[in-house]
């Protein structure tokens, strides 16, 4: 009992510490990594432009949503991109840490990626590029105040997804122990790809948008992305979001006890 | 070589140059199905689009089978980590050790091979004469443009010299910055972007820009071009070794300050 009323102080005091541990030593890691951030940004924001001033179709979009779509895939990027320590720590042996704090595994991963990526993230990239986004004479307001309140429903959504997928892709690496890195890599690749972050899936052809729509992938970026600039049916990307974060969600607690059982952690 | 680690583990050999194809189908794929639909980007048809796609991992696969092994492509990890002191002990110079102790081609001939095979692809849909010469000269500017792509990513490494523990891992970066962005065709942006992308950021050089002048696209001529092409790699490569050998000098006076054997082979 009295580890359940600790733990939101646990896990207060998890996110804290790893926020502010983020920059120790590693302070150009970080930034270099805004910085390529940004550079993709500007540059497809210059080829939506071009395409947009040579009369390209431009599939369901107009040229100033698919600006403000490219815009908040970038400040939502930890949000729809969520990597927690759980492979690494597992390469590292640090995982049996975990095991020995007082909260759950699980949340102990989820406030290390929160404090590590989220906060920081938003403070010196999100924010920033939120707010200099008029600048740019990008809109930054949502199609309408409901679909900004519902792409916030849509996110948390993505949230579920993206963690519960984390973890599925770090059980098979506990399976896999040497070839951990290899299925980050492959899992890295795959979600830049079908998550329709980098491309909507409206500007693809029709029928492979489709079809990664339906994926869980596609329900991470593409679906509040979506309803943020007021693209597609709010209530049928909802829907498709809600059934994945429910399957995998309840596919990763006994996929991660089976793991467990041949995990094998050196060092630490 | 990594022939011992192929013939030990086969099995996560193997996974790993899966891991490189689907990498380097993936990085391609957003601009292959937007060229799809859009048919053809930037004045560059379809086709053309895959060939300058294939150019640019072919690229990066040459830069992993040339240096991916023993983290001589991320050289900052072994500046970083006070392991360049091993380089320095050997009998060998300490050129050749970097010219050779990340040569891979076993587990890292994924994307290369992967890149060999859209770039012949798409010669065979544009109706491109494969000859002798065309193939020479394709593989030069493979070359040129590997030379830059590994030079930048050094030359950022050098930075290793004066901050080891904050850019330990800089190169890691330097080199997502080229794998996440070689793939935007540049033709529909301006020519001060063009510009930037080509000689600041030589993301250009590293598919667009040789892709345009092997299909003899405007403005530049296939000899202008790789001879722009040779230059570009002759500069940022005479650039690195002057910053490396800056660097050398400074770790000779005051050392590393850190030491870790972590990674080390």
């Amino acid at each position: 009992m009295s580890m359940l009323c600790n733990i939101p102080r646990a896990v207060y005091s998890t996110v804290s510490m790893s926020a502010k541990q983020r920059f120790d030593g590693n302070a150009l890691y970080i930034f270099a990594g805004y910085f390529i951030n940004i550079l993709k940004l500007v540059i497809l924001v210059q080829i939506w432009k071009s395409l947009a001033q040579t009369n390209a179709d431009l599939g369901d979009f107009t040229i100033s949503q698919l600006l403000t779509y490219t815009l908040m895939a970038a400040i939502w990027h930890p949000q729809l991109n969520i990597v927690t320590p759980a492979t690494a720590s597992l390469w590292e042996g640090s995982i049996i840490n975990r095991y020995v704090r007082p909260m759950p595994v699980l949340l102990s991963l989820v406030a290390e990626t929160i404090g590590r990526q989220w906060v920081t993230g938003f403070v010196f990239f999100s924010l920033p590029v939120f707010l200099c986004a008029n600048l740019a004479g990008i809109s930054i307001r949502p199609a309408s105040p409901a679909d900004g309140c519902y792409s916030c429903v849509s996110l948390l959504l993505s949230v579920i997804i993206g963690f519960a997928l984390d973890f599925l892709f770090a059980s098979v690496a506990t399976n896999l122990k040497n070839g951990c890195w290899a299925i980050v890599q492959i899992r890295e690749s795959i979600t830049s790809l079908l998550s329709g972050a980098f491309i909507p899936f409206s500007l693809m052809p029709p029928k492979i948008g489709r079809a990664l729509s339906l994926l869980p992938f596609g329900s991470i970026a593409s679906a509040p992305l979506s309803i943020y600039t007021g693209i597609g049916d709010r209530w049928s990307l909802i829907s498709i979001q809600l059934t994945w974060a429910v399957i995998l969600s309840l596919a990763v607690i006994p996929v991660l006890r089976k793991s467990e059982e041949r995990m094998i952690s050196f060092g630490g | 070589m990594d022939l011992l680690w192929f013939l030990r583990d086969t099995k996560y050999c193997l996974l790993q140059i899966f891991a490189d194809i689907i990498s380097a189908i993936s990085t391609i794929m957003g601009i292959l199905l937007l060229s799809e639909r859009l048919g053809g980007i930037g004045g560059i048809s379809r086709m053309e689009i895959l060939f300058m796609l294939g150019y640019g991992v072919a690229v990066e696969g040459l830069f992993i089978v040339m240096f991916v092994n023993g983290n001589i492509g991320q050289i900052s990890r072994i500046i970083g980590r006070g392991q360049l002191d091993h380089n320095i002990l050997q009998p060998v110079p300490l050129w050749t050790q970097l010219l050779t102790q990340g040569f891979a081609p076993f587990s890292g001939n994924g994307q290369l091979l992967c890149g060999i095979g859209l770039l012949w692809f798409a010669s065979r849909q544009l109706q491109i004469i494969i000859s002798f010469p065309a193939v020479g000269i394709l593989v030069i500017s493979l070359c040129c443009s590997c030379i830059i792509m590994t030079s930048v990513i050094w030359l950022i490494s050098c930075l290793a010299f004066y901050a080891p523990a904050a850019t330990e891992e800089i190169a890691e970066q330097a080199l997502h910055l080229f794998s996440s962005t070689k793939s935007y065709p540049l033709g529909t942006l301006s020519f001060y972007w063009q510009a930037i992308l080509c000689l600041v950021i030589p993301l250009g050089l590293t598919a667009w820009f040789p892709s345009r002048f092997l299909l003899n696209k405007p403005i530049y001529s296939l000899s202008a071009g790789f001879l722009l092409l040779a230059l570009a790699a002759l500069i940022f490569l005479l650039l690195f070794i002057i910053s490396f050998r800056r660097g050398l000098n400074y770790y000779a006076k005051h050392g590393s300050p850190r030491y870790t054997g972590f990674g080390h082979r």
